[in-house]
Order: C-alpha cells, then structure tokens, then sequence
C-alpha cells in the first residue's frame, strides 16, 4: 500500500517555487528576508531575487566586466530593475526528467511539467508591511487522476494571502498556503512531508500569525481545509512550529499539526534543527510521526519518518546534497523503509536551476528481503 | 663580532608568528538574519607595561572585511566609508583590570571608546558594541532588509607575555 | 676586519639564504649598514620594536629609513620566492616581521608597506594551507549492504538475496592540508541480516542472520570549506562472513557470494570541531548491490 502511495507522489508535480532551508547555510536562518511568505515557499521578495543571483548563483558564466552590483541589478523580473515600489511578477517553470525503476524490465523515461505559471505580489505601506500574493499555475493531473478521469482542472492556484506585519515582529497572515509544520524542504516526495500531508497540493485556507522575536521565531496557523475541495475532505485543524536560534546560525525547533475531515483524523508531530556549517553548507535533520485514525472505519495507523538532509557547497553554485529518509509507514508493521538520494544542485546563472538526484530506496522487512528500487531524477527550474 | 651576531638575533627575534590581529564584526538584519564581517588584517602592537596594556596605534583596511558574499563586501566597505577613509584607526588605546578606552576614528569621525577584554596569555580579546549613527553612516537598507545600527565587535591582538 | 665581514657573510647567508630579486651582496650590504653604520638608530629601534618603547620618526633619518624598507623588501623577496615552508622562509619571516614593526612604527611608506604586508600574509598562507598533516580518528558507522545467494536444487536455482543491518567501529588516518585529503580507515564489521528468494516457487526465507567482517577504505577527498566539509570517493574490500542456513532437503544447496568484495564510494564529512558527520553511498563492484553508511566520528 505504501508503495502505491509513493508511486503516485513520485509521479505527481511538486508545487511552488520551492523553499530552500539550507540557505541557513549562507546566514540565513529565517525564510523572511527572501519570501513573502515568512515560512518559506513562494515568490521571492527583490532581496531574495539578489540574494539568488549574487550569493547563490554562480558567476563563472557572467562577463568579467560586470560588478556584483550589476548583477543583483539584474535580478528583477525580466532583468529588469524594479522602477517602482507596489507590484511584482514572477514566472516559474519546473520541469523534470524522471526515471523510474532503472535497470528493470519496466524503467520508463516520462518528462513532467512539474510547475508553470505566475506569481502577482501587491505590496503598500512602509517596508511592505501589507502585501497581497497569489499564485496561479498549470495543474498536471496524476495518473491515477487521468484513469478515474477525476481532477480535470488546468489551472490550479497554490497560494493567495494578504499579509499584515502588524509589528516588524508579528505578522498575520490570510488566505490559502501550506500549513506550518517541519521543514519545508523543496523535495515533495520526502517522506516529512508525504506522511504528515505537507505534499504540493496540500495547501489550506486560513489564517497564520507569525512571529520573529530576538532568538525565537513560530508561527500558529488555524485552517479550514482548502475551499477549492469538496467540503467532505477537506482537512480542519490547526498548526504550530517554533524555533529557537542557537549560537548565532543554527535553529532547533518543534511543529504540531492536528486536522480532521469526515473520514480521516490525523496528529502530526516533529522535532527538527538546521545546522549552518558556513560557507553555503548546512545540515537539516527532521524526526516526526503522525498519529492516522480513520472515523468510522478500519485503518488506524501511526507512522513515523526521519529526514537528514545534507548540503555542501564546493564551489559558488554548485551545491553536493544527500537525502536521507526512513520511513515507518506503520509502527504495527514489521517494513520499514529507508531512502537514499545523493543529488547536486547546480546554479549556472541566476534564474535557472539545474539539478539531478538518484534516489535508492530499500526496504527492510524481517520476512522478506526485496531489491532495491531506483529512480533518477533531471530537473530545471527557471524563473523571472 | 659575536655580540653584533647576537645583537642582530635579539633584534630580529620577534615579535612571534606572522598572526596579525583580527576582526570580527556582527551585524543583524532585519527582518531576519545576520552576517559577520571578518578582517585578518588588522595592524598594530599592543605593549604591556606593569599590568597595563597599551597601544599607539591599531589600524584596519575596511576593504580586508570579508561577509561571505561578495557584493555584501563591496556594500560593507561603503557603508563604512572606505571611499572617503579607507582605514578604520584606534589610537590611544590604554587598558587594565578588564577594561580599557581609546579613540577610534571611522567615517572621518574621531570618538572615544571603551570596551572589556580579556586577557588570554598570548591574546588580548575585547569586545564592544558600536552604533553607526555615532560615526554618522546612514542606516543601511538594501532591498527592504535593513542592517542594523548597533553592532557587535571582538577584536583580538596578539600580545604575548614577556 | 676582513675576517668580521667575512662571519657576516656566513651568518647571513646562514639566517636567509640568498635574496635571489635583490642580490646577497645588495642584502649583505644593507645588513652592514644596519648593524654598522647606525648604531644609536639601531639602537632606538630595537627597543622600539622588542620592548615597546615609543619612537620618534624624526629621530631617524631618512637614510635610515630608506634602509629599513628596502631590508623589508629584501625579507619579502625571499619569502615570497619560496615554495614551501622551507628553513629559509622561518628564519626570513622574523626579520621580516620585524622591519615591517619597524616601518609601521615610523609611519614611513606605508601603503607600500601595507601592500607587501598583504601579499607575504596570503603568500604564507597559502604556504601553510599546503602543508600535509597526519590526523587520526576513530568512528562508529552504521551500515546496510546486500548480499547474494543462490538455492540449488535439482530442477532449478533460485535467487537469494540479503538485506543487512550493522555497525562498523573502526579507526582511520588521514593525510590532509586545506584542500586535499588522503585516507585509510579499517573497521571491523557486526550485524545481521534477512535472506528470502527473490522470485520463483521455492520459498526460502529466514531472519536476523550474523554478519561479521571487516572493511579496508582508502579515500580521497576535496576539502570544501574552513569548517572542515569533505566530499570524496572511496574505494574498499569489504569482508563479510554470513552462513545461510542450509535447507533440510538434501536436494537443495545454498551457494553465496564470495566474502570478499570491491566498492567504489562516494562520501561527505561535516566537521564539528573534533567530531564529524559522515555519510557513504556507493556500488559493488562487479555485482548488484549498493552499500551505505551513517556514522559519527571523532578526530585527533
């Protein structure tokens, strides 16, 4: 069963323009300065957008005339410098080539368009305090989708909120965006996020407040499920994740998420630390489980899941990353899984991504023992 | 002769290692984050005399400070002034008991200083916090994230015992 | 008078080594003059500089001056000139050290001072970044491999395969500068592990088999940041002795892999003062099985 749910979550698009937490790595240990949205994910703010062409992305493509100044100059939309202080737009193409049981009588090659569409920010008031930003995008339907013929829908939006810092400490925040909870890694497929439900279209309305103290910085979210859904599924509870700053770079930090529908009542808890190590190198490590009880039926369960995820930077860039993932679908159950993924993640330029990753998945299981599963994985994402 | 082999020995035995001094310079961001500049190059000596430490004269090229981004270096000497003052100069510095004073001239602005420090045989340490706006730099803001006025410096000088 | 001139010689080339840029003799002479011809500035000055006392540029003349930076400059030469951290750069870098106190305590050309000054600080370093050094350390793996087997019988063979569990205590050296490093590690090998037929209408199964055994890794890796972050390939022998239960039915046979095989290795290490993190990924050589590892480690 399990590994029809990874199946299906290997084939099925990830969402927004991703959250990178190891940017921690490189000073950086709140999402703030770099997204509007202050736990990470979505577009970025023209801070970040400098950030990405002169702290991350290589420089070893751009003319040698050409000053860190002019670079960052050129990071607007378009390559434009913003001439204005209100609107913005981003455009964000993800693709990926994804590979799937290699060396089997049934690899398979598909190409997935994982994400195309636009973001809109409104900003007003001093320091962009009050801020409008909603997503818009391409919605590519699973398989399973495509053979049920359910989901037809093209467009799909993953967020759209107003913001209001009420104080440069505590914001409030409103509308549709993942629930706050662990790690937002950009990896979908992690089994941190599969297990709690923090997947790419797992989005929820509500309304987050956010807080960025000396030392700490959490966020509550209490949430309806998404109103885009049908009213029976949709999943409402409530979120929580804090952490706390250590020495001057590293956080430590815990989440709580509780949510209910018709069918499902699901508990989810965590305990993670992000580990700057300098010079673009971090560790993040995330150990969680989720409590899944079935509401008038069979089918309760309890998993539990640990990601390591570790990162490396050469050279300028060039980033050298491994996932590690184990999963215990349920602790009943005698399987356990454990997922290894070295990957590099290479910016040649800024607005483009190119990363590859091999995953290796390999069950352990006292009364069977199964081979290894493969997966590789060519990625590009481009934004403007 | 053996005396002038000896007396050029004494004269050129040191003075120690090679080490300069170095500088360490937090800044806090806002909304969030934070970076530290760093400067290996900090020059000048420090003298004991009788529990006493002293200085004519410690200086820092503001173009040595490294923030682990590039174009953040390039903004860091700015903001200091390195166009107008390319070093940053302590002079006058007396110290005793963990604590000492001195005169530091930034941005051509001269004002007194004090700071703690300990003493850890071969290195003195000392700590002290300065707010930009005291040596007249703007506050700094870059794209909506601003840099702090109050920052947080360690200087570490090599002084070893006699 | 000869003969003094004559020790001053030996002693300089003895101290420096031959300035190649501007010459012993030019070197020499200076050195002379330092000693000889100044006596009451030389004088000024060692106390200046050894004891801290507070000097006057207009106590010295500007001859005196001259003579001291190109003494500077002449140490600067010599140093930079070299490859490694030779005798001759430790006996040049105090002398110096020296005039360079020396020049910064008269104020006397000091942008061309401070610019000298920097490029010896990052010549020397870089020197020193280059310098190889023996680290040992010793760490705790915990590893997952596979395994495998065959069950003969007498109308088929089926295929066995093991997925194991275990821990690798071992020890290791390292020969590493800044930049590169080379490593041998051994451990020894303790775990277990669940054999089951891959596919076919045999089944053959059993639970928590030993494993013990050892590993040899001789690794290269790129140092990647001053904390000490290492990514790198390994290449080890991995000597495994795990006894598959033979079947009662005396029809059937098991057969296993030889114990000892090859794996090439990709590894990365993060660095937290003398303790480290690291990770191991990589393929066997010449069969289907890929091993990983986790584990902590200490330095000494």
């Amino acid at each position: 069963m399990m590994r029809a749910v990874l199946a299906i979550a290997m084939l099925m698009a990830p969402g927004l323009a991703s959250a990178y937490p190891q940017f921690i790595g490189h000073g950086y240990p709140s999402c703030m300065n770099c997204h509007y949205n202050p736990m990470g994910n979505g577009p970025l703010t023209d801070y970040g957008r400098a950030v990405g062409a002169d702290g991350i992305a290589s420089g070893a493509l751009y003319p040698k005339s050409w000053s860190e100044e002019k670079v960052a100059d050129l990071s607007g939309f378009l390559f434009r410098t913003p001439v204005q202080k209100h609107f913005r737009v981003q455009a964000n193409y993800r693709g990926m080539e994804m590979v799937s049981s290699v060396g089997t009588p049934s690899e398979r090659w598909s190409w997935i368009h994982m994400q195309a569409g636009g973001q809109l920010i409104l900003k007003f008031l001093e320091n962009d305090r009050l801020t409008f930003v909603g997503e818009v995008g391409y919605n590519p339907s699973s398989n399973s989708a495509k053979a049920t013929g359910q989901d037809k829908r093209k467009l799909r939006t993953r967020e759209h909120y107003v913001g209001f810092r009420i104080t440069p400490e505590v914001g409030v925040y409103a509308g549709l965006m993942d629930k706050a909870y662990g790690i937002r890694v950009a990896e979908h497929i992690a089994f941190s996020r599969i297990l709690p439900e923090m997947t790419q279209n797992d989005q929820t309305h509500g309304v987050m407040i956010h807080g960025l103290f000396e030392g700490w910085e959490g966020a509550l979210h209490g949430f309806v499920g998404n109103l885009l859904q049908a009213k029976d599924l949709r999943q409402v509870g409530a979120s929580a994740q804090i952490e706390r700053q250590l020495f001057t770079d590293h956080r430590l930090g815990m989440s709580l998420l509780s949510s209910k529908n018709d069918y499902v009542k699901m508990l989810s808890y965590s305990l993670h630390t992000r580990l700057s190590l300098s010079e673009g190198s971090a560790l993040l490590l995330e150990a969680g489980q989720t409590e899944r009880i079935s509401l008038g039926s069979r089918g309760d369960r309890i998993g539990r899941y640990a990601l390591l995820q570790t990162y490396t930077r050469p050279v300028r860039g060039l980033y050298c990353l491994t996932n590690i993932e184990y999963m215990k679908s349920d602790l009943s159950s005698a399987a356990t899984t454990v997922r290894w993924g070295p990957g590099i993640q290479y910016f040649p330029v800024q607005k483009l991504e190119l990363r590859t990753d091999l995953y290796q998945t390999r069950t352990f299981n006292p009364n069977a023992s199964t081979q290894d599963g493969w997966t590789i994985l060519f990625q590009t994402n481009v934004w403007l | 002769m053996k005396k002038t082999f000896l007396n050029l020995i004494l004269l050129l035995v040191p003075i120690q290692s090679f080490a300069e001094g170095s500088i360490q310079i937090a800044v806090k961001l806002t909304p969030a984050g934070s970076f530290v500049a760093k400067s290996e190059r900090l020059k000048g000596d420090l003298t004991r005399n009788q529990g006493e430490i002293s200085s004519q004269k410690l200086s820092v090229s503001l173009d040595s400070f490294k923030t682990g981004m590039s174009l953040r270096d390039e903004h860091f000497c700015k903001h200091l002034g390195c166009e107008s003052q390319p070093k940053a100069v302590l002079s006058g510095l007396k110290a005793s008991g963990g604590k000492g004073t001195g005169s530091l001239e930034l941005n051509g602005v001269k004002r007194d200083i004090s700071f703690n420090y300990e003493d850890k045989d071969s290195m003195i340490v000392a700590k002290f916090e300065l707010n930009s706006t005291d040596f007249k730099m703007p506050h700094a803001k870059y794209l909506g994230v601003e840099v702090s006025d109050v920052v947080s410096v360690e200087v570490r000088v090599p002084a070893p015992k006699k | 008078m000869k003969k003094r001139g004559g020790w001053v010689w030996v002693i300089t080339l003895f101290l420096c080594g031959v300035p190649e840029s501007f010459g012993a003799d030019q070197m020499n002479d200076w050195i002379k003059a330092f000693n000889k011809n100044h006596p009451v500035e030389t004088a000024k000055m060692r106390n200046g500089v050894n004891r801290g006392e507070e000097i006057k540029g207009s106590d010295f003349s500007q001859e005196y001056k001259e003579l001291l930076y190109n003494l500077y400059q002449g140490y600067a030469s010599r140093i930079i000139e070299s490859k490694s951290l030779d005798p001759g750069v430790t006996k040049s870098t105090p002398q110096f050290e020296f005039f360079k106190k020396a020049l910064g305590k008269l104020e006397y050309r000091e942008d061309e001072v401070d610019s000298t000054s920097d490029r010896i600080r990052s010549h020397l370093t870089q020197l020193e970044e280059k310098k190889y050094r023996l680290r040992w350390r010793a760490f705790l793996h915990y590893m997952s491999w596979q395994s495998q087997a065959a069950l003969v019988g007498p109308f088929e063979t089926t295929s066995l395969l093991t997925t194991n569990l275990g821990f690798c205590p071992g020890v290791g050296a390292s020969l590493e500068n800044r930049f590169w490093a080379l490593s041998l590690d051994l451990s020894g090998l303790y775990g277990s592990g669940g054999v089951s037929a891959v596919q076919g209408l045999v089944e053959y199964q059993q639970s928590q088999v030993p494993a013990l055994g050892g590993r040899i890794a001789i690794g290269g890796g790129r140092i990647v940041s001053s904390s000490g972050s290492e990514v790198g390939l390994r290449g080890s022998l991995l000597f495994v002795r795990q006894n598959l239960t033979k079947p009662s039915d005396s029809q059937y046979s098991v057969t296993q892999d030889k114990m000892i095989s090859y794996t090439v290795s990709l590894f990365s290490r993060w660095r937290f003062n003398r303790f480290y993190l690291e990770t191991d990924f990589g393929r066997t050589v010449a069969r289907p099985s890929t091993l990983w590892s986790i584990g902590l480690g200490s330095v000494f």
